[in-house]
């Protein structure tokens, strides 16, 4: 290799770890199938597009990212639809800990409503976001045939949220002195509309967590005969 | 084996069977294959190309080839796409139904001379 090629060797270099990045925000069970023959074609394409044709960076890269931002879309439209998510157990352990920071907070709201609203207002609202971003999720990785309503099922599901919510307001009940009376404070407030929708959502988020903890299968659910059969595929 | 269900292709489906159907290829194969059969028309990407193979895979289209044309020559991370006996009758249903749309417009003297004459 002499010094006129060295600059190019860079830019090729550099531009296949860019284009990397970009194959990285692929659905995982998509990147586990293609991503290096991706790669490959990628660092075809540019060596024919830019070494060899002239074509200018940015038209290049115009093209490509405009290309990859469609498929990228689509690939996780198609993921959702074939339900070939799985959620990583990481994943899992973040949306435990985002549902017990939240009822940390909730019972904060109601002993110390004041330092429970300025906790809320600093940390509530991106968890919240999270442990729904969580959820989201983790309803992607119950199989089509878990999901399917049954009656049986429909009983069970709601039976398991009313009771677990019943339950944790009993367990409050008990074991939560009631705040005393303040200017901030005027009466017990406990259940009013706020500590109930701050209370109930994460335990929302538990009961669905359990469902779909309970209902992940083996089988995925991809399209019979499909590319993504019998491949463990997990989400970014 | 019953391809109603997939005709009529789309494009991008439509030229990478066309770019298969000669012989076996390897993914950048195909797309300067569409990009040259399309005349630029059909703007094919890395992204929408490895799309496109995963779910003509998925239909059962096409397949990956075992044995690599030439082992020797080619890097291991390629992977080449063939037709398969379905993606075949695929494409030539689809042939036949463009065949019947343009032997209807000429029925009706609605092709154009000049798009005749260039197709000869």
């Amino acid at each position: 290799m002499n010094q006129h090629d060295q600059p190019v060797d860079r830019r090729r270099v550099r531009a296949a770890q860019r284009y990397a990045l970009l194959v990285r925000l692929y659905p995982r069970a998509h990147r586990q199938l293609f991503e290096q023959p991706m790669l490959h074609a990628f660092a075809d394409h540019y060596r024919d597009a830019i070494e060899r044709a002239g074509e200018s960076e940015y038209r290049f890269w115009r093209g490509v990212l405009a290309d990859e931002s469609r498929s990228i879309a689509r690939e996780y439209l198609a993921a959702l639809h074939e339900r070939t998510v799985v959620m990583h157990p990481s994943r899992r352990i973040a949306l435990a800990l985002g549902v017990v920071l939240l009822l940390v907070d909730g019972l904060l709201l109601v002993q110390h409503p004041r330092t429970g609203m300025q906790l809320a207002m600093v940390f509530a609202i991106p968890v919240y976001i999270a442990v729904f971003f969580l959820l989201a999720r983790l309803v992607q990785t119950v199989p089509r045939d878990a999901a399917r309503p049954t009656w049986r099922r429909l009983a069970v599901v709601l039976g398991g949220i009313v009771s677990l919510y019943v339950l944790a307001i009993l367990v409050m009940t008990a074991v939560v002195p009631l705040p005393a009376p303040s200017a901030h404070l005027p009466g017990d407030v406990r259940y009013g509309l706020d500590q109930v929708w701050l209370l109930s959502l994460p335990l929302l988020a538990g009961v669905v967590g359990i469902i779909g903890g309970a209902t992940r299968g083996g089988d995925q659910g991809g399209r019979p005969g499909g590319a993504s059969r019998g491949v463990r595929c997990w989400a970014w | 084996m019953d391809t109603k269900p997939l005709a009529p292709l789309t494009p991008a489906v439509f030229y990478i069977l066309l770019a298969l159907a000669s012989r076996e290829k390897h993914g950048y194969q195909i797309m300067k294959q569409v990009k040259q059969d399309s005349h630029d028309q059909v703007k094919m990407g890395t992204g929408t190309l490895y799309g496109s193979l995963k779910r003509m895979l998925a239909d059962g289209l096409i397949e990956e080839v075992g044995d690599r044309p030439d082992p020797a020559l080619d890097d291991e991370r390629r992977r080449y796409y063939r037709l398969t006996a379905l993606g075949r009758q695929a494409f030539e249903a689809e042939l036949a139904r463009y065949v019947q749309v343009v032997s209807l417009a000429a029925q009706r003297r609605l092709v154009p001379r000049l798009t005749l004459e260039a197709g000869r």
